[in-house]
């Protein structure tokens, strides 16, 4: 699979655009703020930045790039979708332990990015890998059923949305390092 | 020895699965707590009694004056110390030579333990009674009364001297004022109070029996604020209107600090748990819910989850062609169930799927099967993308396609029976609780159900979208089967915040606002036009009619 990635394949532009999105909704909740949507704009621009670097230098090894890519793009995500719970709670007792959260999400994984990319991978012969699957269901039955709730009663909840997209951030968080594993080194891993 | 291995992970799993739902409902309910009643003031602090004196602290004797101290000579001593500049004024201390007589002053203070007496005075502590001020503050709470105030105002405008009254209203007390003379005073009063709703309705009678006109009018504005304004106001003054300006703000003030009507948490996950009015309502809500939690997610997670864990994965080869791995059947039925469905795909619009031993595939199969599960293949992202969309579209909003009406669509209502759920609400809201239908017929109607599809379209599509490239940035690299979570819920929280922003922020309502009265426009253009053209066709019909009849 490791074939040249063209420009066309990159997927450079359309991942900046999703980030522009995600950037440009989150800083509508609870209410607008234009400081905050330059902010999330400008995160966005030096992701595509970034992306178009890594198509220099690694286009050549289609997965390598395509990881790294998916880091970045996971990171920002994760960064967008934090920020409405702690503006929500701003200085108070759940904005500390939201950012004590977010804190050990961020730096955790990375010592534990090997015992994860199995897990994930494997997920019947590893306890992290049962826990994320646990985990996902029932964040994708909680964000599901309440954003369909929100559909059906045209009453959108931004508390319920916050929360949603804050344990969102940590899941990708918690996935995030794995992609900075190199290819070799994957193929060895799940040898195992 | 498996199977029971397996059935215990199972119910592991299932008993993880049941404390969570345990927990979760702990925390809404928490998140729910409504305000509990303001503390009504206690009692005045009555002040004790004061101390009754004890006995005069009968004063000591008197020190006999010790020797002086004439050894003054150190302190001159202490001349010395001239040779500094500041000792200079050390000099001063020589002074200090009146510390001796110093001794007789430690006396006068012991007489003067008198005024220790007179620390009667410290019954003017009984000022803490004016500490009642603060039972004053609880005029914090009449604080909406300061809304009310304005109404005041109001009344003030009816006459001068009622402007008086309006002065005494501010005390709490009302009903004596309203029972007083001053009618109108009254009525200026009931607008400071928060309590003014029982003494507001009380004084309103007063009021109108005190038959001054200005009175009347200051009745009105008083009642208006409890409430009550219709029967009264309309009762006794034309006026009323003025009250009813100035007290229909106060009262959505009022009715603002009753937090119950805001959705609770509860409600926002769980449809069934919303207070709806008629059964029917109710029985969709229920259906909603088994259609979130059992039809459509379940059933999508359990297969990805199964599949992955079955290690089904495809894998190029150096031929172009594309290598299939994964177990051929699994043990469990259930679990081979939901993998045998994952494995379903459309190609060229029929229905297929890889068998048990498929293994080697091309790209065009290949392309088919990513698609139909909105994973990406290698035509490139915005023709997956676009196909991803029209078919989650299609499932859920477009009548005239075929997979609208398809049975394993309506299956899993969407389709048809997801249209109605989502008409449910609006149509009940017009419906006066399916009693009375005509409402139904108006294009406010129409156009409001028709915005709410539209969001709702506008919003799957979001998702939809941001879901498709999240999973296709994913799927080229090292773990391609975690793209599949990771967009799931990146698609989820956008398509979230899509909805969230038109119905949550104030741009977002205005282009709703805006969409339902350009709906309702064209609508309303629509049916005078039909109106117009019927009219027309009537009258020709007439006239033609009369020009028929014999004689005319």
């Amino acid at each position: 699979m490791n074939k040249e990635v063209s420009f066309k394949e990159s997927r450079i532009v359309g991942t900046t655009i999703l980030l522009l999105g995600t950037g440009f909704l989150m800083s509508w909740v609870p209410d607008g703020n234009y400081m905050l949507l330059m902010f999330n704009f400008l995160l966005a621009f030096i992701a595509g930045c970034l992306f178009y670097y890594f198509w220099r230098t690694t286009k050549h090894e289609s997965k390598r790039y395509f990881s790294l890519l998916s880091f970045v793009m996971i990171n920002v995500i994760a960064i967008h979708f934090s920020i409405p719970l702690l503006r929500i709670y701003f200085l108070t007792p759940t904005f500390w332990i939201g950012v004590v959260m977010l804190i050990i999400m961020v730096t955790l994984p990375y010592v534990y990015a090997r015992k994860i990319a199995y897990g994930v991978q494997k997920p019947s012969k590893s306890k992290i890998g049962k826990i994320y699957l646990i985990y996902l269901g029932f964040l994708l039955s909680f964000g599901g059923s309440a954003y369909m709730g929100s559909l059906y009663t045209s009453n959108a909840d931004a508390i319920t949305l916050a929360l949603f997209t804050f344990l969102g951030a940590l899941f990708l968080l918690f996935l995030a390092p794995i992609l900075l594993i190199k290819p070799e080194e994957m193929d060895e891993l799940m040898k195992k | 020895m498996k199977k029971k291995r397996q059935s215990r992970r199972l119910s592991i799993a299932f008993i993880i699965a049941i404390l969570f739902w345990n927990v979760l409902p702990m925390v809404t309910i928490a998140s729910s707590f409504t305000p509990g009643k303001p503390i009504t003031p206690g009692e005045v602090i009555t002040p004790g009694d004061p101390i009754t004196g004890g006995n005069f602290i009968a004063p000591g004797e008197v020190y006999d004056y010790g020797k002086a101290y004439n050894d003054g000579a150190p302190v001159d001593s202490g001349g010395n110390l001239n040779s500094g500049t500041p000792i200079i004024e050390g000099s001063t201390d020589s002074d200090g030579q009146f510390i001796t007589p110093n001794s007789p002053p430690s006396l006068f203070p012991i007489l003067g333990g008198d005024s220790i007496q007179s620390g009667d005075s410290v019954q003017a502590g009984d000022q803490a009674d004016t500490g009642n001020a603060v039972s004053g503050g609880d005029s914090t709470q009449a604080g909406d009364g300061v809304q009310a105030g304005d109404q005041t105002d109001a009344g003030n405008a009816v006459s001068g001297e009622d402007s008086v009254h309006g002065g005494t209203g501010s005390n709490g007390h009302v009903p004596q004022n309203g029972n007083s003379s001053n009618g109108d005073a009254t009525q200026g009063g009931n607008g400071p109070n928060g309590n003014a709703a029982e003494e507001g309705t009380g004084s309103n009678g007063d009021a109108t029996q005190g038959s001054n006109n200005s009175n009347a009018d200051a009745t009105q504005g008083g009642s208006d604020q409890n409430g009550h304004a219709k029967q009264d106001g309309d009762g006794s003054n034309g006026n009323a209107t003025e009250g009813g300006s100035g007290s229909s703000g106060n009262a959505s003030a009022g009715n603002a600090t009753d937090a119950e009507e805001s959705p609770s948490f509860l409600n926002t996950i769980l449809n069934s748990t919303k207070k709806s009015d008629h059964f029917i309502e109710k029985v969709a809500n229920f259906a909603i819910d088994v259609r979130n939690y059992v039809l459509n997610l379940g059933d999508n997670v359990a297969q990805g989850l199964i599949a992955t864990a079955a290690g089904f994965k495809f894998n190029q080869l150096a031929d172009g062609k594309y290598a299939v791995y994964g177990k051929n059947n699994l043990n469990h039925s259930i679990g081979n169930w939901f993998y045998n469905r994952y494995r379903a795909y459309d190609y060229n619009g029929n229905q297929t799927n890889f068998g048990p031993h498929a293994r080697r595939i091309g790209e065009a199969r290949y392309n088919a099967f990513m698609q139909s599960k909105n994973l990406v293949g290698t035509n490139g992202m915005f023709s997956a993308t676009v196909s991803s969309l029209k078919s989650s579209m299609n499932k859920s909003w477009n009548v005239f396609s075929k997979s609208f009406w398809k049975p394993s669509t309506m299956m899993k209502m969407g389709g048809p029976v997801g249209v109605t759920l989502t008409s449910v609400g609006s149509i009940s809201e017009y419906s006066d609780g399916f009693t009375d239908f005509s409402g139904l017929a108006s294009t406010d109607f129409a156009a409001s159900l028709t915005t709410d599809v539209a969001i709702g379209m506008t919003s799957t599509a979001a998702g939809s979208l941001a879901s498709t490239m999240g999973t296709g940035a994913l799927a080229g690299s090292l773990v391609p089967g975690v793209g599949t979570a990771i967009g799931a819920v990146i698609g989820l929280g956008v398509g979230f915040s899509t909805t969230y922003f038109f119905n949550g922020t104030r741009p977002g309502r205005k282009l709703k606002e805006g969409s339902v009265t350009f709906f309702k426009k064209g609508y309303d253009a629509v049916v005078d036009g039909f109106n117009k053209t019927k009219d027309f066709v009537t009258n020709s019909m007439s006239k033609i009619g009369n020009f028929l009849k014999p004689g005319g």
